[in-house]
C-alpha cells in the first residue's frame, strides 16, 4: 500500500524514513508494519508462545514481500503482550507499550482522533488521544474480567458453533433482542447455553452477546469521556457484530480507516521507531553517545 | 535478498544483555529476594544503600533469634507502635511483612484451612496463610487496632486459634469535623487502651519517660528521612524506587534495629551531599508520587526506574513527613500519631488525606500520582474520590490494584504503569 493511501492527511510527510518496523505481539495475533520507501507493507500471524520467534516470523514475511534483510532494518520497535522479550542482534530496537502505540497507529490514520476503543484477545481499554500529536493523554484498561474481550468471543463463537469471523457477521442479522444479564464471563457461558435450549436462534445470541460485551467497554469510554473523534482498534476491531453493539450503546458513529484497525498498534510502534531511530542520530551528531 | 530461516540471528537474545537495567529483562527476575539482590548490585556505589537492603533482609530472622533467647517481640499493625513497643523492649514487626520468599501455600491455605472466601483480599489471606505456616516460630503476641480494618480483626481471631495472643486496641476514630473536645475525649480514649496494652504484654505500667525518649528519638529518624527526601530532590536516582520504598518502611520500627537504621540515614545523608548526580538511561527523570499501599511485586518498582519514572514522594501510611505530634503524656502522642492531624494514618475519611497528598506532590515536583490499593480492599474506593480529586487539579493519575501475596507483577500492571510514564515523558 502507498503510505499516501493509507496515512491522514498531512501524515505522510511525518513518516519519512523507511526500513522502520513496528511489531505487535498480541495474545492472540501477531501484526507487523514495515514503512518501506513510499509504501507500507502490513503482516500478520498467529502469535506463538515464543514472541521472539513470532516476530522473527513477521520480519521473514515482511522480508519475503519487499526483500529487505535484517541489515536494512534501521530500527524496529515491538508492543504488545509479547513486546518484553523481543530484543535482537541485528538492528536496534526498543519496547513501547500498546496503549502509546495505538494511540500514535490511530492518529495516523485518523488525525483527529481523541477516543480510542481498544479490544484485544485479553484486555480491552479506551484511551484518550491529544489530536495534535498523538501523544496519551488518559487511559484506562479492564483486565479484570474476560468479558468484553476477544477471548470471551472466541469461546462464544465454540459455544454456538461458529467461527470466531463468523460471530460478528452473524449477530448483525439477529432479529430478536435478547438479554444476557452477567457481565461475567462464566456465568454468561451458562446463559448461552440455556438461551440455546430454550430454542432461542444462534444470531440473535450472538447480537446479545456483542451487547453485553459493549456494555463493559462503554464503561471505560465514560470513565475517559467520549470525545469524538472515536476509532475502534485491535484485534477485535474488523468484528462487524461488535462495531454495531458499541455505536448503539454509545450512541456515537466509530470512523471508518483506510487500514484495518488491527494493525494501529504496528504502525504506531513503527512511528515510534523512527523516532528512536532519529533520537540515536541526533544524539551522535551532537556527540552524546 | 528474502531472509532464511537460519537467520539466527532474528530469534536469538542479544548475549551481551547482563546488567538487569533494561525492562525486557524484567520476566527473568523472580521473587522479592532476587529483586533485592538484583537492586543491591545496582547500588553498589551506595553503602548505605546496602546496608538498609541488610536491615531490611535480616529484620525479621534476628527478630526470632531475639525471641528465641528470651527477648520479647511482637508483630503489630498499623505504622505507630514504635516506641511504646521499644519503650517496653519490645521489638515490633509489622503483621504484614511476610516471608519475602512468598511461599505459593499462603492463600491456599486461607481457603482450604481457614475457610476464607476468594472474594476475601489477599493482603488477609496472605496474612493468615503467613501467620500459619510461622506458627510453630517463637513470636507469638500479635498487637491489634481494632479501627484499622474488619477483614483483619476478623483474621487476627482465626489465628489466635493457632496459638498466637492476640492484644486488642479498641477502635476509635478521629471525629470527621475535627471538633476539639470530641477529639480530647477519643485521644484520652485511646491513650488508656494503650496504657491498658502496656500492662497485658508486660504487666506493669510502661515507663512514660522510656515512651517520651522514644517519640523523641523517633522524630529524629523522621527529620533525617525528610532530609533524604529532600537531598533526593536534586538527584532522585541515587536511590532507587524499591531502596526509597525500602526507607520509608523501615522508619516506622527501624527493621528492629533503631541505632543502625538511623547510622544508615546518617550514612545516605553523607553519600547525597557528595554523590555526583545519576542520569537516567532513558533521558528525562519523571518524578512521581506513589500513594496508597506498598506492592509486594517489586517488578513494579524496577518497571518505574527501568521506564525512566523516580517516586520522589511517598503518601503511604508512615507519615514520614511530619513528627509526632506533642501531647502532655507521651501516650497521648501516640494517640494523636495514630488518628493523625489530618484524619488519620489510613483511618477515616479519605478525603483528609487530601490536602496531606497535595503537598508532597507539590513539594517533591511529581508530575503524576500512582495510586496503589489491594484486590478486595475498601481503599480501593478511597483511591478513586482521591483520583477525582487530582483529575480535577489536572494532575494525571492511575490506579493500579494488585495482589498482597508476593509474586511476579501481572503484565497488565507493567504495561499500566509503563504507559503512566510513557504518558507523562
Ligand atoms: S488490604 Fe485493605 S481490606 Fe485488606 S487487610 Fe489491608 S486494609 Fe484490610
Amino acid at each position: 500500500m502507498n503510505k499516501h493511501d493509507v496515512l491522514a492527511d498531512g501524515k505522510v510527510s511525518d513518516l519519512r524514513l523507511t526500513n522502520v518496523i513496528g511489531v505487535d505481539i498480541g495474545s492472540r495475533q501477531a501484526k507487523a508494519v514495515l514503512v518501506y520507501g513510499e509504501e507500507i507493507q502490513t503482516a500478520i500471524t498467529a502469535s506463538g508462545v515464543d514472541s521472539q520467534e513470532t516476530a522473527a516470523r513477521l520480519i521473514r514475511k515482511l522480508g519475503k514481500q519487499t526483500g529487505i534483510e535484517p541489515r536494512d532494518i534501521a530500527y524496529l520497535v515491538g508492543t504488545g503482550y509479547g513486546r518484553i522479550a523481543l530484543d535482537f542482534d541485528a538492528f536496534p530496537s526498543e519496547v513501547v507499550t500498546e496503549i502509546s502505540c495505538h494511540a500514535m497507529g490511530a492518529h495516523f490514520l485518523n488525525a483527529g482522533t481523541r477516543t480510542i476503543i481498544d479490544i484485544g484477545g485479553q484486555d480491552s481499554k479506551a484511551i484518550k488521544v491529544d489530536p495534535d500529536n498523538g501523544r496519551v493523554v488518559d487511559f484506562v484498561m479492564n483486565d479484570k474480567c474476560a468479558a468484553g474481550t476477544g477471548r470471551f468471543l472466541e469461546k462464544v463463537a465454540e459455544l454456538l458453533d461458529y467461527t470466531l469471523e463468523e460471530l460478528g457477521e452473524k449477530a448483525k442479522l439477529s432479529e430478536k433482542k435478547l438479554e444476557i444479564s452477567s457481565q461475567c464471563v462464566v456465568f454468561a457461558e451458562s446463559e448461552v447455553i440455556s438461551l440455546k435450549a430454550r430454542g432461542e436462534r444462534r444470531e440473535d445470541i450472538a447480537a446479545a452477546i456483542h451487547f453485553a460485551s459493549a456494555r463493559r467497554v462503554r464503561n471505560l469510554v465514560n470513565r475517559v469521556g467520549l470525545e469524538p473523534e472515536l476509532v475502534f482498534s485491535g484485534g477485535v476491531s474488523n468484528n462487524p457484530g461488535m462495531r454495531f453493539a458499541l455505536e448503539e450503546l454509545i450512541g456515537h458513529p466509530i470512523r471508518t480507516t483506510k487500514l484495518d484497525m488491527v494493525y494501529a498498534g504496528a504502525l504506531g510502534a513503527a512511528v515510534f521507531a523512527q523516532r528512536y531511530y532519529e533520537g540515536i542520530h541526533a544524539a551522535a551528531e551532537k556527540g552524546v553517545a | 535478498m528474502s531472509l532464511t530461516t537460519t537467520d539466527k540471528r532474528l530469534v536469538e537474545p542479544v548475549k551481551s544483555f547482563a546488567s538487569g537495567s533494561d525492562i525486557r529483562n524484567l520476566h527473568k527476575l523472580h521473587g522479592q529476594l532476587t529483586y533485592i539482590e538484583q537492586s543491591k548490585k545496582e547500588h553498589a556505589y551506595s553503602p548505605a544503600v546496602v546496608k538498609l537492603y541488610d536491615l531490611a533482609l535480616s529484620y525479621v530472622a534476628d527478630a526470632e533469634t531475639h525471641a528465641r533467647n528470651g527477648g520479647r517481640v511482637a508483630r503489630v499493625m498499623g505504622p505507630w507502635m514504635a516506641p511504646l513497643m521499644y519503650a517496653m523492649d519490645i521489638v515490633p514487626i509489622p503483621l504484614n511483612e511476610l516471608d519475602r520468599s512468598g511461599s505459593d501455600d499462603t492463600i491456599t491455605i486461607a481457603e482450604d484451612h481457614f475457610q476464607l472466601p476468594k472474594e476475601t483480599c489477599s493482603m488477609v489471606s496472605s496474612m493468615l496463610g503467613d501467620l500459619y505456616l510461622h506458627r510453630d516460630r517463637p513470636i507469638k503476641d500479635l498487637v491489634v487496632f481494632n479501627g484499622r480494618c474488619e477483614p483483619l480483626n476478623i483474621a487476627s481471631d482465626l489465628v489466635a486459634a493457632e496459638g498466637y495472643r492476640v492484644h486488642r486496641i479498641e477502635a476509635v476514630n478521629r471525629p470527621l469535623d475535627n471538633d476539639p473536645e470530641r477529639l480530647a475525649v477519643t485521644v484520652r480514649f485511646l491513650a488508656d487502651e494503650l496504657a491498658d496494652l502496656a500492662i497485658r504484654l508486660t504487666g506493669k505500667p510502661v515507663d512514660l519517660a522510656r515512651v517520651e525518649f522514644e517519640i523523641a528519638r523517633s522524630n529524629r529518624i523522621l527529620g533525617k528521612v525528610r532530609r533524604i527526601f529532600d537531598l533526593r530532590k536534586s538527584n532522585p536516582l541515587y536511590i532507587k524506587t524499591l531502596g526509597t520504598m525500602f526507607m520509608v518502611t523501615g522508619s516506622a520500627n527501624f527493621f528492629g534495629k533503631p541505632e543502625q537504621y538511623e547510622a544508615t540515614l546518617d550514612l545516605l545523608i553523607e553519600e547525597l551531599i557528595t554523590a555526583d548526580y545519576i542520569r537516567s538511561a532513558r533521558g528525562k527523570i519523571v518524578q512521581l508520587a506513589w500513594v496508597g499501599g506498598r506492592s509486594p511485586a517489586f517488578g513494579l518498582y524496577k518497571t518505574i526506574d527501568d521506564c525512566g519514572g523516580a517516586v520522589t514522594a511517598w503518601a503511604t501510611p508512615n507519615s514520614w513527613s511530619q513528627d509526632w505530634p506533642r501531647a502532655r503524656n507521651p501516650l497521648e502522642s501516640i494517640a494523636l500519631q495514630i488518628l493523625g492531624k489530618t484524619g488519620g494514618n489510613g483511618l477515616g475519611s479519605p478525603v483528609h488525606r487530601l490536602k496531606p497528598i497535595e503537598r508532597l506532590v507539590n513539594e517533591f515536583g511529581a508530575s503524576g500520582i500512582i495510586f496503589y490499593s489491594f484486590l478486595g480492599c475498601f481503599r480501593g474506593v478511597h483511591q478513586e474520590i482521591q483520583r477525582d480529586h487530582f483529575q480535577k487539579l489536572a494532575i494525571p493519575s492511575i490506579g493500579l490494584e494488585g495482589t498482597f501475596h508476593v509474586g511476579p507483577p501481572s503484565g497488565q500492571l507493567l504495561t499500566r504503569i509503563r504507559a503512566f510514564i510513557e504518558m507523562l515523558s
